[in-house]
């Protein structure tokens, strides 16, 4: 990076401000496991939409502001979407197997 | 010779080397850890109602997990600012910052040693054939005080990465054996490891010759093993050469030639029996991977057989009750569970019943309530999976009620609970007898289980993803420290050299560590609160 | 002592001569490491194909002794007592083959060997990125090929499940084993984390070097084809491997503590029931497997396309016909190979809607490999071709993979498939695609930058002697295959089909209709392997022979080429090149109307003007 050394005491509040909001967050999580309730009582899918995306959240904030995304070049970013494409390519195409729709065949996932 | 880019950035990509290979590498634990999370995903929702064990829903206890976030959060904050300090070129700054990141890493790996170890040494599960699981502590064969007793050993679980034992069957035959036939082809004596202690290498004899000790034993074996192999080799060359001279030089068909009367036979005795002077007592893991054991022998699997028979109480398991699991029988079914039956004193069996019976019909009303008539029929006649699924679902919601009750536990007993969290917790779990400061004791004969261990990897597919994934991380969280501390320790020369340099390694450094923060983020909610 | 070390301090590195361990063992020098990768992976194709002779054997005369071998001592001991191969052995033998040919034979040497050699040298860098890292790969991959070689000297044998290491067959081999560590599948798995380890640190180092080290002037598409391959490439092993090294820690875990995470419930083995907890998934790890296995394929494939396309427009005196279009092929190639790779599993009864996307995108796969292999044919229209070795080999190359890839379009449809899954058919194709492909083209490299780094040229004699034998072998190897596959030949028989043979001769089974008429063309196979090995000989004749006695080169520029590699003295020092080298234009230019000569390299400066701005608007 290179910022002056004045930016980065500007940047210093910043990231305790976000380490206070990854702490509200943490509560939150731990607060809808133990008091909230979406969909059906106990564990849901509901909590589990919601748990997630409180973590995509707080896992934004550290890689944009801790780890500097926010300020960096797109030759990282393009390294970055080509690991979430094939991320995301192994993990919904070992559903989609596991969960196939049309599934005439044996009825029973292996 | 120097490499461009080592600490300057590139003009065109506006980088340093170390940056592209930091991020390049993320990327690849990105692939690492999405394939476990996938891995876990797909274990999950493949599991078969009904066939497999229910997956275990919110069994760990949340506020330790939710501790460890908290300080990864805050070591993730510090190695940002022990960066900035090095930008600033205030090495004060960052040394007190680095200070902290490691001190954070230590607090995280000290807390989920401990946890691991609640797991691994005091929480047992007995799968019984008839589907109900007794949550439990086995105790060692060889104390006598139940209290004592609980103090059985780590298990051998991870013995069996180094060694013989494959630990994770917590459960041993107890043979007395009087003699032992080794196959001298492919034996070793190794079967003497799982001798039991103080009873190695007795005196014996072995045909008319007599062996006491290691030494002897050995001076035995060995020259006799070389000797037979000998033989053997001998026969099959001779064999074997006639087998090519007949059909490799005179074209004849194998088939012709094994019909041979002059074909050399490879019939040599490998077998040799060696008797104990006294009989020898074994403690031998009964698992088809050691041994497999009938009243009068034990086979262990490189073909060594012990004769004998099974020592007084050799196939009981004599268990502390923690609770029972009855999740995949059906409700209806539950209270005439065979683990009922195992429970020693007919006193404490009754008051377990009675209590498990409570919490049952607590939950039976809960289902009821939030699944009106039509939707969810009457309890007894669904399906018990599903049924049993949705019991499963309710008991930490029912739990919270239950809580307020059992605040006068004695202490002893509230201690354990805290540390290892949801598995007792159950609503299914046997309260009665706890109250009274009693131990709930259960006698459980060999033949009625399916599978038992302790709440190592080995329990189920969830335990086995939980370590795996954990462990990883926590390995990550080590690897990083190290690093990070390396920086602290040894960094003083190159900051007073190049301190644009150093800054730039603990940037790499701090964007691991970042990373490995953002793994426990998703970790925390899918192993803790799912 | 500190006079000595001020000294090192004032005048630098290169004045002194490091120690020979310094200089050629643990060496940090990338052509040092491409070479020591080269070497250690020639070795394993060896050691490799040695292994497949054996099993040509068994599967040739399957009631004959084996003969030289069985008076071996140790080897005799996993023969029977008619010293024929057995099952274990076999099967040993198979899963060995297939593991040291891909991991330690032809990844290392495409990847390792000349991806470290040339890529640096190609963009005009003095080293790689991170030298010792670099170092640190070729250990890692040195411990793990021993390790898998070591494996074949336990008591157990080495890995007996198939180079898929498929779950549960390969969590239960020889676990009655006292010790589980010393067994071959536990080796096996912890070698290939070493393996892996080597693949994750040299793709690191690639990408790194290949981003951020190219000299001035060498803007992206003025790099080589095969430096985009090796990018390419580089980004495959990157993000494949790492779900197959936790398919891995997961098969150890399960093989040596018992969890369960491929073990399914009621699993039972030799009549007792597992002592496992179950609920675990054998097709995860099929899943995990494959997510690399597929890309390896094209690990395996693209350095060779891409030595082929420097050697084609070197020897027909050319530009490379379409190289942005194969650069963009090779990318698009890459993208699409992580979605295909349950292709592999049809046979596991996947439900039809994940069949049908997956046998979508395997055809559209095959469109960016046909613009590959369509470009270096194109390439070749109109060229005055020199026909020297490694020109013969390269030319021999399209033919083969293009076999190769044309027979695995019926693989695709799962309907063939099913008919069709691991017979011979299976072999044949992928071999064609490896074996007369990748290896030819790997040949063609070896011949074609030994006189960089030796300063002499390999033998052209030896080398006709090497290729048209090879040629020949290759085809009567792995044509036959095509017919018995379709015939219905299993790939895992040990006898190669005797045992139905004898079947279809018996008049209550005529019904079957098994036809033995392609049993005769083992023999042809085998014959065709054992003379290939024979072939193999003049080739390392050659190799050492040429290095003190070949003919010398004139030139710093041999072969009269106009990539950056050949603008370094000859051996390329420490640091490779003497000035700063410049890329001053695209890399294959050939016949320019006008020039002087019929090759204007990329460092000769452009009359027209100034080199480009380091960085090309068009790209990243």
């Amino acid at each position: 990076m290179s910022h002056g050394h004045e930016d980065h005491s500007s940047h210093i509040k910043e990231y305790w401000w976000v380490f206070a909001a990854l702490m509200f967050f943490t509560g939150l999580t731990v607060a809808v496991w133990g008091w909230f309730d979406f969909g059906r009582p106990g564990f849901s899918a509901g909590d589990c939409v919601v748990g997630l995306l409180i973590a995509c959240v707080k896992a934004s904030l550290v890689g944009l502001i801790f780890m500097h995304l926010r300020e960096e070049r797109g030759l990282i970013y393009k390294i970055l979407v080509f690991t979430f494409y094939f991320f995301a390519a192994l993990m919904f195409l070992c559903l989609f197997a596991l969960s196939d729709p049309i599934r005439p065949v044996f009825g029973v996932n292996l | 010779m120097e490499i461009p880019y080592e600490v300057t950035p590139r003009r065109d990509t506006g980088l340093f080397n170390s940056k592209i290979g930091i991020w390049l590498f993320l990327a690849s634990e990105v692939m690492l850890f999405g394939g476990l999370f996938s891995a876990y995903v797909f274990l999950r929702v493949g599991i078969h109602e009904g066939i497999d064990n229910p997956w275990p829903e919110r069994v760990q206890e949340p506020l330790l997990g939710a501790v460890n976030t908290v300080v990864l959060i805050a070591s993730s904050v510090f190695v940002v600012l022990a960066w900035v300090g090095l930008k600033m070129r205030k090495w004060r700054t960052f040394q007190i910052y680095m200070s902290l990141v490691i001190g954070c890493a230590l607090t995280f790996l000290v807390i989920k040693t401990r946890e691991y170890q609640t797991k691994m040494v005091e929480h047992h599960g007995i799968n019984l054939k008839d589907g109900s699981v007794i949550e439990c502590e086995i105790l060692s064969d060889n104390a006598k005080d139940p209290i004592e007793k609980r103090r059985a050993g780590w298990p051998a679980g991870f013995a069996g990465l180094f060694g013989h034992a494959n630990g994770y069957s917590t459960l041993k035959v107890r043979f007395l054996a009087e003699s032992v036939t080794l196959s001298l082809d492919s034996a070793s004596l190794l079967f003497m490891d799982y001798a039991e202690k103080g009873e190695l290498w007795p005196a014996s004899t072995v045909g008319d010759r007599k062996i006491d000790g290691k030494s002897q034993w050995e001076d035995w074996f060995f020259p006799a093993k070389r000797d037979i192999l000998a033989k053997l080799s001998e026969a099959r060359s001779l064999r074997r050469d006639y087998v090519q001279r007949e059909v490799l030089g005179k074209s004849r068909k194998l088939d012709q030639v094994l019909l041979d009367k002059d074909l050399p036979a490879v019939n040599v005795e490998t077998k040799v029996t060696i008797k104990f002077d006294k009989p020898l007592k074994f403690n031998v893991p009964g698992s088809y991977r050691t041994a497999s054991h009938t009243e009068s022998s034990l086979s262990f699997v490189d073909g060594t057989q012990l004769a004998g028979a099974l020592a007084e109480g050799g196939d009981m398991i004599e268990v502390l009750v923690h609770g029972m699991d009855l999740q995949r029988l059906p409700i209806s079914q539950q209270m005439s569970a065979k683990a009922w039956s195992l429970i020693v004193d007919e006193h404490q069996r009754e008051a377990a019943k009675m209590a498990y019976k409570e919490e049952q019909d607590k939950v039976v009303a809960e289902i009821r309530k939030h699944y009106p008539e039509g939707k969810f029929p009457s309890v007894e006649e669904e399906k018990h999976q599903l049924g049993s699924r949705r019991v499963n679902v309710l008991h930490i919601h029912l739990h919270d009620h239950a809580d307020g009750e059992k605040h006068g536990e004695s202490q002893e007993h509230a201690e354990p609970k805290k540390e290892t969290g949801g598995e007792e917790k159950d609503p299914h779990a046997v309260s009665g007898g706890h109250a009274n400061n009693e131990f709930i004791l259960a006698r459980i004969p060999r033949s009625e289980v399916l599978y038992a261990s302790n709440h190592g990897p080995w329990y189920n597919t969830y335990y086995a993803i939980y370590f795996t994934m954990t462990g990883l991380h926590g390995l990550h969280v080590l690897g990083g420290a190290l690093v990070l501390g390396y920086m602290l320790v040894f960094g003083k020369k190159l900051y007073l050299k190049n301190p644009e340099h150093l800054a730039n390694r603990v940037e790499v450094g701090g964007l691991f560590w970042h990373f490995v923060d953002l793994v426990w983020i998703f970790l925390f909610p899918i192993m803790y609160l799912m | 002592m500190s006079s000595h070390a001020s000294h090192a301090e004032d005048h630098g590195d290169h004045h002194h001569d490091p120690p020979f361990w310094k200089k050629y063992v643990f060496t940090t020098d990338h052509k040092v490491i491409g070479i020591q990768y080269g070497i250690v992976s020639l070795l394993f194709l060896a050691v490799g194909f040695f292994l497949m002779m054996i099993m040509r054997w068994s599967i040739a005369y399957p009631d004959r002794p084996i003969p030289f071998l069985s008076s071996m001592p140790w080897f005799d001991s996993w023969l029977d007592n008619e010293a024929r191969v057995g099952g274990d052995l076999y099967n040993m033998l198979g899963a060995m083959h297939g593991t040291i040919m891909i991991f330690l034979g032809v990844v290392p040497l495409a990847f390792g060997a000349f991806g470290n050699y040339v890529t640096p040298l190609q963009i005009g860098a003095p080293d790689m990125a991170f030298p010792r890292v670099n170092m640190a790969s070729f250990w890692s991959f040195f411990i793990g090929g021993v390790m898998m070689l070591a494996s074949f000297f336990m008591p157990s044998g080495a890995a007996k499940a198939g180079w898929t290491n498929y779950s549960p067959i390969a969590t239960i081999t020889d676990t009655h084993f006292l010790s589980l560590l010393w067994t071959g599948g536990t080796q096996w798995l912890l070698a290939m984390v070493f393996l892996i380890t080597s693949s994750l640190l040299g793709a690191v180092n690639f990408i790194t070097t290949i981003i951020n080290l190219r000299c001035k002037g060498m803007s992206w598409m003025r790099m080589p084809f095969f430096v985009w391959a090796m990018l390419v490439t580089g980004f495959l092993l990157l993000l494949a491997f790492p779900p197959l090294e936790v398919a891995a820690i997961m098969q150890l875990l399960d093989r040596t503590t018992g969890t369960s995470f491929f073990i399914p419930t009621g699993l039972n083995v030799n009549g007792m029931p597992m002592d496992a907890a179950g609920g675990g998934s054998p097709l995860l790890y099929q899943h995990l497997f494959w997510f690399l296995g597929h890309p390896e394929v094209y690990v395996l494939i693209l350095p060779a396309i891409a030595i082929v396309a420097e050697i084609i427009p070197n020897n027909t005196r050319r530009p490379l016909w379409g190289h942005h279009t194969m650069v963009y092929s090779a990318m698009v190639l890459g993208f699409f190979s992580f979605i295909v790779w349950a292709h592999h599993m049809y046979m596991t009864g996947m439900g039809a809607g994940v069949t049908t996307f997956f046998q979508t995108v395997t055809v559209l796969i095959s469109v960016p490999s046909v613009i590959l292999i369509t470009s270096l044919m194109i390439s070749l229209w109109g060229g005055s071709i020199r026909f020297n070795t490694p020109m013969l080999f390269a030319t021999a190359f399209l033919p083969m993979f293009g076999i190769g890839g044309l027979t695995g379009l019926p693989l695709a449809f799962s309907e063939l498939d099913l008919h069709l899954h691991d017979t011979y058919y299976v072999i044949g194709h992928f071999h064609y695609v490896v074996a007369p492909g990748s290896l030819f083209a790997l040949f063609a490299g070896v011949y074609y930058w030994y006189p960089k780094h030796t300063g002499r040229y390999m033998n052209e004699t030896l080398g006709h002697l090497h290729f048209w034998p090879s040629l020949i072998c290759m085809n009567g190897i792995f044509a036959p295959m095509f017919l018995q596959g379709m015939a219905g030949f299993h790939r895992r028989a040990v006898d190669g089909g005797a045992a139905y043979e004898q079947l279809s001769h018996t008049p209550a089974l005529q019904w079957l209709g098994l036809d033995m008429s392609m049993i005769d063309l083992n023999i042809v196979t085998s014959a065709s392997a054992w003379i290939m090995a024979i072939a193999q000989v003049p080739f390392v004749i050659n190799f050492f022979w040429s290095a003190r006695m070949g003919k010398k080169v004139t030139s710093d520029n041999p072969w009269q080429a106009t990539t950056l590699e050949w603008a370094t003295p000859t051996p390329p020092p420490h640091g490779n090149f003497l000035t700063e080298p410049v890329a001053c234009r695209d890399p294959y230019e050939y016949s320019v109307p006008g020039a002087d000569t019929d090759f204007t390299p990329q460092w000769e400066p452009d009359p027209s003007g100034t080199p480009e701005p380091e960085e090309s608007p068009v790209h990243h």
